[in-house]
């Protein structure tokens, strides 16, 4: 029964980290420049879920930065970050996909926290055989 | 005595009702969990299987009690044995729970494609899952109400009051 819940409990932080991460997706979606104040255009970072491999059946998940998809460019030859070309590199950060994705996360975090409500539904119920 | 008042009933059977139903929700919960995990096949516990056994314990002891009840309305017979003779053939009469729920019924295997499946291979359903869940907790929670009520009525003739 503890079981169940720690299975949904990993569930929840992965979800919970998923949005994370999109929320900074989103908020980084102009960001042209790194942290050391380098023109360096933020990448979109995944989450990825996989099986823990210790056969307990919970959810573990690492963070991926996306290189894949390019940059986007707009032209402003006035921005102090604009290449030779006077094109500037943008994030590759859709916000559509993003917020669908924010959806996404939320209702699975929502459909796990019910499947940890009914195993302390069963728990309650079974404590009270004898009561 | 204690032995038979607890088996002779449907306890046992309730008990392995309640069990198999916490063993379900662990492994549908875990579905529900990896419900975005790429290349992730649902799994279950091998449901029609377990309901047979479960008809089949029921056979079983209804089998028991029918034969319990001759014995006790044939007094010769107890008179002709001595109590130590008896108390073996009583107890056989009981079916063997675990020999009849073996442990595969309670390991999870994985469960047929019933809907579309996805291009990893996987057929996951919010939906299916979360109706499965809900019926499985009914299930569980049956079990534990007659248990319940079971010993309170154990209860109501040990103290002779309800």
């Amino acid at each position: 029964m503890l079981n169940s819940i720690d299975i949904s409990t990993s569930a929840l932080v992965a979800q919970r980290h998923r949005l994370n991460t999109i929320a900074g997706n989103i908020a980084n979606a102009s960001t042209t420049r790194n942290e050391r104040d380098e023109v360096q255009p933020f990448q979109r970072r995944i989450v990825e879920f996989y099986e823990d491999a210790q056969g307990t059946g919970e959810v573990g998940f690492r963070v991926e930065v996306d290189t894949a998809t390019p940059f986007r460019r707009e032209h402003d030859p006035g921005h102090p970050d604009a290449g030779p070309d006077g094109y500037v590199n943008y994030p590759n950060v859709e916000l559509t996909s993003e917020f669908v994705n924010a959806m996404l996360a939320t209702r699975a975090y929502e459909a796990n926290v019910s499947a940890v409500q009914m195993a302390e539904e069963m728990t309650q119920l079974t404590l009270q055989i004898l009561a | 005595m204690m032995n038979n008042l607890m088996n002779s009933s449907s306890m046992g059977l309730l008990q392995k009702v309640a069990a198999f139903g916490e063993r379900r929700h662990e492994v549908l919960s875990k579905n529900l969990a990896h419900i975005e995990t790429p290349g992730y096949k649902t799994r279950d516990l091998p449901v029609a299987k377990f309901e047979r056994a479960l008809a089949s314990a029921v056979r079983a002891q209804q089998e028991a009690a029918s034969g319990s009840r001759s014995y006790l309305a044939a007094p010769t017979a107890a008179t002709a044995a001595d109590a130590t003779g008896l108390a073996p053939a009583v107890r056989t009469s009981i079916p063997d729970l675990d020999s009849l729920f073996p442990e595969e019924l309670f390991r999870e295997v994985e469960s047929d494609p019933r809907n579309l499946t996805f291009q990893d291979g996987g057929n996951r359903s919010v939906e299916r899952e979360f109706m499965e869940l809900r019926k499985n907790l009914m299930m569980q929670q049956f079990a534990v109400q007659l248990m319940t009520s079971q010993y309170g009525m154990l209860q109501a003739v040990i103290s002779e009051r309800a």
